[in-house]
């Protein structure tokens, strides 16, 4: 008799599980720099003007952030590659024993010596954004023409050297017909693309970044009909994987946090809520025992977590509460985009009920 | 005294205890990451080159309920497993990323 298959958490989960429930972050985005060489119609960064941290007050931060016990630092931006000391920010990441991934549009890793570059610095993994599955519909969301090329020789580049890649999509109306076309790039590379349904305003509020969001009738049919081919079999998310096993509704201020390009401490990229300028603190460790914006933040995650469990949806929820924060004004706000992607999750399900003899009979 | 006798962890490597339960140790070239046991972090955590293997065992004796003789067995079986998984440094190895520092 074969043994049944492991379905329990890894343990991997629970040690991850446990750091969750004692608020030790694990992770910190670190937006090195505001300036970038796209122009994405869509960008959520929000620049005040403020000055942005120097090198030597990033590597100020960054000792800070691992006093803090962090393991993972992601680079990002802007366009992270545009800071002009990218690579001394990312070897002090590794230098002080933390683990290094880069968000980054690719445009700089067309070339060749980049990546090899790169490649050094043995990062965990680099991310990188499509926008469409050819230059017309790529190179109208970031408004630099040439830019799906260089995104493709990036690709390459990764691949042929290496090093892991995420390939992320935001789906918008421009490129909602071409996902089919978008995953067929990735599998050049042995990738599974990762789409996100969710586009998301400005930081400051602004919501013309929403106009670029698809119609609801094919976020529909993405989640119902062309989820599982899209993403090799999986089922939909139901509901924030960073919090599973505890009563949050996600990782914000607790699996870990941000910080801008001015220093300032924030829940994560989405909760734009400063808790301080890490500059100008002594003692982050207490801060981020201590802040009553962090505290409030974590209570809001519980609460948001409680509210939806009471939602008809409830368990398909993936709920972010900056984006309810920003189009509602309310972190614990409905938002249109979070209640039609419950539902369409919900309906996928049934129909996995539905299709799935082996799941009717067990719940009979 | 030889650079065995004082072994270093990987310089490419992160690695993160979480409170009494253990810890995890990333291996971010390979997209790695590894679960330890308690005993397994404190050991990884004194892997630095400046502790000797004798210094391991016997700040592992102090702090868990074990003998010398079973920490001193478990803790070399355990620094095998890590050179055998490349997880020691070998003398004088820098981690390519030294260069940018």
């Amino acid at each position: 008799m074969s043994e049944a298959p492991h379905t329990g958490p890894t343990p991997y989960d629970l040690i991850r599980q446990k750091a969750f429930a004692k608020t030790m972050p694990m992770n910190c985005q670190i937006e090195i720099t505001y300036r970038c060489n796209h122009l994405c119609t869509f960008c959520y960064n929000s620049p005040t003007g403020e000055r942005e941290m120097t090198t030597p007050q990033i590597f100020e931060a960054l000792r800070k952030v691992k006093e803090l016990g962090v393991l993972y630092v992601t680079l990002t931006g802007g366009e992270a590659m545009c800071h002009k000391d990218f690579y001394k920010i990312a070897a002090e990441v590794r230098r002080l024993g933390m683990a290094l991934r880069i968000y980054s549009n690719g445009y700089l890793m067309a070339d060749k010596k980049v990546v090899q570059r790169v490649k050094t610095l043995s990062p965990m993994e680099v991310e990188v954004s499509i926008h469409g599955s050819r230059p017309e519909s790529h190179d109208e969301l970031t408004r630099i023409r040439g830019s799906f090329d260089k995104l493709m020789l990036a690709m390459e580049n990764l691949h042929e050297a290496g090093i892991k890649m995420v390939i992320k999509c935001p789906i918008t109306r421009l490129n909602a017909n071409e996902l089919f076309e978008i995953k067929a790039i990735a599998d050049r590379f042995g990738v599974q693309p990762q789409f996100d349904a969710v586009i998301t305003p400005k930081d400051d509020g602004n919501l013309d970044p929403l106009d670029l969001k698809a119609d609801d009738d094919l976020i529909r049919k993405y989640w119902g009909e062309w989820f599982h081919e899209l993403t090799g079999g999986s089922k939909p998310p139901r509901a924030n994987h960073c919090a599973s096993g505890s009563e949050s509704n996600c990782g914000t201020a607790v699996g870990g946090f941000t910080i801008d390009p001015y220093g300032h401490v924030l829940p994560c990229v989405a909760l734009r809520r400063s808790a301080g300028n890490i500059l100008e603190m002594d003692d982050l460790v207490e801060v981020w025992h201590k802040s009553p914006v962090l505290n409030e933040v974590r209570d809001l995650a519980v609460q948001a977590r409680t509210k939806l469990d009471g939602h008809e949806d409830g368990e398909f929820f993936t709920f972010c509460l900056g984006v309810a924060e920003t189009q509602t004004g309310d972190p614990l706000g409905m938002y249109p985009q979070a209640e039609i992607n419950a539902k369409s999750v919900r309906r996928n399900y049934e129909l996995l009920q539905i299709q799935d003899p082996e799941a009717k009979s067990n719940s009979a | 005294m030889s650079s065995d006798s004082n072994p270093r962890r990987h310089p490419d490597t992160a690695f993160r205890p979480v409170a009494d339960e253990g810890g995890l140790v990333v291996i971010p070239g390979r997209s790695e990451v590894k679960v330890l046991n308690p005993v397994g972090i404190k050991v990884y955590q004194l892997l630095d080159g400046e502790h000797s293997v004798e210094q391991i065992i016997t700040a592992v004796t102090a702090e868990f309920e074990v003998s010398a003789e079973d920490a001193a067995r478990d803790v070399n079986d355990f620094i095998d497993l890590l050179k055998e998984h490349g997880l020691l440094a070998a003398p004088g190895e820098r981690a390519p990323w030294e260069a940018e520092v």
